[in-house]
């Protein structure tokens, strides 16, 4: 008679504690995941940045060079002297081909950080689908990888700058989550949960540290 | 006849009882110490993580007593540290309960 009571209540209780178990274990296991990829984005994003950064100088000058050359240019215009003429627009043909060059360099660091993420992103989504095929994965992709802005806008080869707010600005959000509409009955289902919910989220950003600039979680 | 079965039933009833209840009692303790376990060092670890994101650290180890209180209701928790800066932190949490002392630690290194 007792173990017919026990019994049933023995199990029950731990079920419901093998359940709390596999619960907080999962979670861990899958923010655990999400962290990795997120900061990993970061880390590749700090590097980016930090190129893109490093090109600034060279922007600058060839900028203000292109500038003085092209007022000279103005100026040697109205003195016709063919020689004078053809070497100073040889000479701006040169910096613009050298702006057009910087700015390839400067795109391309930002398509391979547009990629970065995007990599990022995939590889954090088969790492989840290891370990729940079911789970719902979320991302926003940015309008662009670095939240820099640049300046003057719509030069050909502008200087980039950290516009304040960055480290908001920066986040790089993934969310995940269970689909518990999955387990109720399809009467419940379409009364409460009519599209995926999305329940945990895990962020990184950069923060600044001297110089640089490193990979770190942000709320 | 029927009188002395009752009464062996009755008298295994009785010498088994108890042996039954305690093996119960001690399993159920054993799941539950295990349950406590996972429990803290989940927290725990999530402190780390509230840390690492630049959080403040008071907010981190409220959370972090608060959570932990839910299974330790009768224990004292006797300390708690989270230590270090940036992407790095260790921690510590100690419970003192009617059973014993518990000492839970983790760390988290988050530099690429």
């Amino acid at each position: 008679m007792l173990s017919v009571l026990l019994t049933p209540l023995l199990i029950t209780c731990l079920a419901v504690f093998a359940a709390l178990i596999f619960c907080v274990r999962n979670y861990d296991l899958s923010q655990s995941i999400c962290i990795r990829y997120t900061l990993q984005a970061q880390h590749k994003m700090q590097k980016h940045l930090e190129h893109l950064l490093k090109l600034n100088s060279k922007a600058d000058t060839l900028r203000k060079s292109y500038k003085k050359t092209y007022k000279i240019y103005k100026i040697a215009k109205l003195s016709k002297n063919a020689l004078v003429l053809a070497s100073i627009k040889a000479r701006l043909i040169w910096l613009h081909t050298q702006r057009i060059h910087l700015s390839i360099k400067q795109k391309t660091i930002l398509a391979k950080g547009k990629l970065d993420l995007q990599k990022a992103w995939l590889t954090f989504k088969k790492e989840l689908k290891k370990l729940h095929p079911q789970w719902i994965k979320k991302y926003t992709p940015h309008p662009s990888p670095l939240a820099v802005k640049s300046k003057p806008k719509g030069d050909i080869a502008p200087s980039y700058y950290i516009p304040s707010n960055f480290i908001k600005k920066q986040k790089l959000s993934f969310s995940w989550g269970m689909p518990i509409y999955q387990f109720l009955p399809s009467v419940l289902r379409k009364l409460f949960f009519n599209q995926h919910i999305s329940l945990f989220t895990c962020s990184a950003t950069l923060y600044p540290k001297g110089n640089k600039w490193i990979a770190g979680l942000i709320k | 006849m029927h009188k002395k079965i009752k009464g062996q039933a009755m008298l295994e009833l009785v010498v088994s009882l108890p042996i039954i209840l305690t093996a119960l009692c001690l399993c159920l303790l054993l799941v539950h110490t295990y349950i406590r376990k996972i429990w803290v060092d989940h927290h725990l670890y999530q402190a780390l993580i509230c840390a690492a994101k630049r959080q403040p650290i008071h907010i981190c180890k409220e959370n972090l007593i608060q959570q932990s209180k839910k299974l330790y209701f009768l224990g004292k928790i006797q300390s708690i540290q989270l230590k270090g800066g940036g992407n790095k932190w260790t921690g510590h949490v100690r419970i003192k309960n009617t059973t014993g002392q518990f000492v839970f630690q983790n760390q988290i290194h988050l530099d690429l």
